[in-house]
């Protein structure tokens, strides 16, 4: 269906199945991350789209045209509260562990239902992550550029 | 799903091979009814059948992939021979039945290496239509993914609503080209593939000559099955299958027809 589709890839997104991950769509992001939430990941509340730009690829004014859109979803991923255990190296290890896991599930779906084409990197802090309050976790930020094409 | 689509969705299939995982690009698809340059008309003029197209995939770029029996190097690296070309193009999707697809017999010219610093890939270049092509006396490489390459286990009674895009039925003959990449079974794992013909998507028959003849499917197939050029073709088409000692069977069929 013609149209922007934001939505539709948070969506598929969220439905992404990684083992012990719970990935949210951008209306389930949680107020406060507690340790039962955790591993989370979910949209960067304060960024949750950035880099939006159209790039026509054809003749024709408005949807007359094809144009492609471009942006990219922020995520913030949360593996659990810094100090939450005794050993350092068992949160880092776990963390690196469901990076993997949540990277393969990227690259194995990168034409999600809305997208053409998805591709993950990482995007600042790999380690400790702080939320809007200031609590800190360990965890990462993850951007994951999408290109859709308008008019399908 | 039909309109546009992406690169990643292409998907190059040589000789029994699905040679997709280590191709980056292939070429232009050239189909083209070209003169020599500045020729003036009274010129005796090289190259070129009139009435004929040229017709070549181009180049397909990949890695240097030495994967035993499959990878790029192994299938290719051999010198230049006749190649069985089948080119899928998935709408948004891997290809399905109905996609478009490119497809025939063509020369290979040349395999080439190319060293980087991270990297070493492998190129080589086809020519045009191969002299020993059955369809060789027709002019389009653009047909129809009738089956994308998957296993089968039994004959096809669905309907395909694969319709020809022109004509509610024609005249002209057509071909079909067809890559086995892996069967099981016992003995020679033999089945034959084909291709069935309906004028109205519900009542449908086997296309006459369109069969490529029972196969021993032990080992990779393909190939090109020319219909006469008068032959009659229905307005839809669909795969078919009749196993014998195969208990399923990977394949991908197309057709081309001329409209």
């Amino acid at each position: 269906m013609a149209g922007v589709k934001i939505a539709t890839v948070f969506d598929s997104i969220s439905k992404l199945s990684v083992n012990g991950v719970s990935i949210k769509d951008v209306d389930q992001i949680p107020e406060e991350v507690l340790s039962r939430h955790c591993p989370v990941m979910f949209p960067d509340p304060s960024s949750p789209v950035s880099n939006v730009r159209v790039e026509p690829q054809s003749f024709g004014a408005g949807t007359a045209g094809k144009n492609n859109v471009l942006y990219t979803l922020n995520y913030v991923y949360i593996h659990a509260p810094v100090g939450s255990d005794r050993y350092i190296t068992k949160n880092v290890s776990a963390m690196v562990a469901k990076f993997a896991l949540v990277m393969n599930a990227l690259i194995a779906n990168d034409s999600v239902t809305g997208a053409v084409d998805i591709e993950p990197k990482l995007a600042g802090e790999f380690g400790v992550v702080e939320d809007a309050v200031g609590n800190k976790f360990w965890g990462f930020m993850l951007a994951i550029d999408v290109i859709e094409f308008y008019e399908v | 799903m039909a309109g546009r689509t992406v690169l990643k969705h292409t998907r190059v299939y040589v000789d029994g091979y699905d040679m997709s995982a280590y191709s980056k690009e292939v070429g232009e698809l050239n189909w083209i009814f070209a003169t020599e340059e500045q020729a003036a008309l009274s010129d005796g003029i090289k190259n070129v059948l009139p009435g004929h197209a040229a017709i070549s995939p181009g180049a397909i770029n990949g890695f240097l992939d030495n994967t035993a029996t499959v990878g790029l190097h192994a299938v290719l690296s051999g010198g230049t021979g006749n190649r069985t070309v089948m080119i899928p193009i998935g709408d948004r999707a891997a290809p399905a039945e109905g996609d478009p697809v490119f497809a025939g017999q063509f020369e290979q010219l040349d395999y080439k290496a190319a060293v980087g610093g991270v990297y070493v890939n492998a190129s080589l270049t086809l020519g045009n239509w191969s002299g020993q092509a059955a369809s060789l006396g027709y002019d389009k490489p653009w047909g129809t993914l009738l089956h994308e390459l998957s296993a089968e286990t039994a004959a096809n009674t669905a309907n395909s609503g694969l319709s020809s895009d022109k004509e509610t039925s024609s005249t002209k003959g057509g071909f079909l080209v067809y890559q086995i990449t892996a069967a099981a079974g016992s003995g020679d794992y033999l089945a034959t593939i084909s291709v069935d013909d309906s004028a109205d998507n519900s009542s449908w028959l086997a296309l006459a000559n369109a069969t490529t003849g029972e196969l021993n499917c032990s080992t990779v197939k393909h190939g090109v099955v020319a219909l006469a050029k008068t032959a009659t073709v229905r307005r839809y088409l669909r795969w078919q299958i009749s196993l014998n000692t195969a208990t399923s069977v990977t394949f991908a069929l197309a057709f081309i027809r001329p409209e």
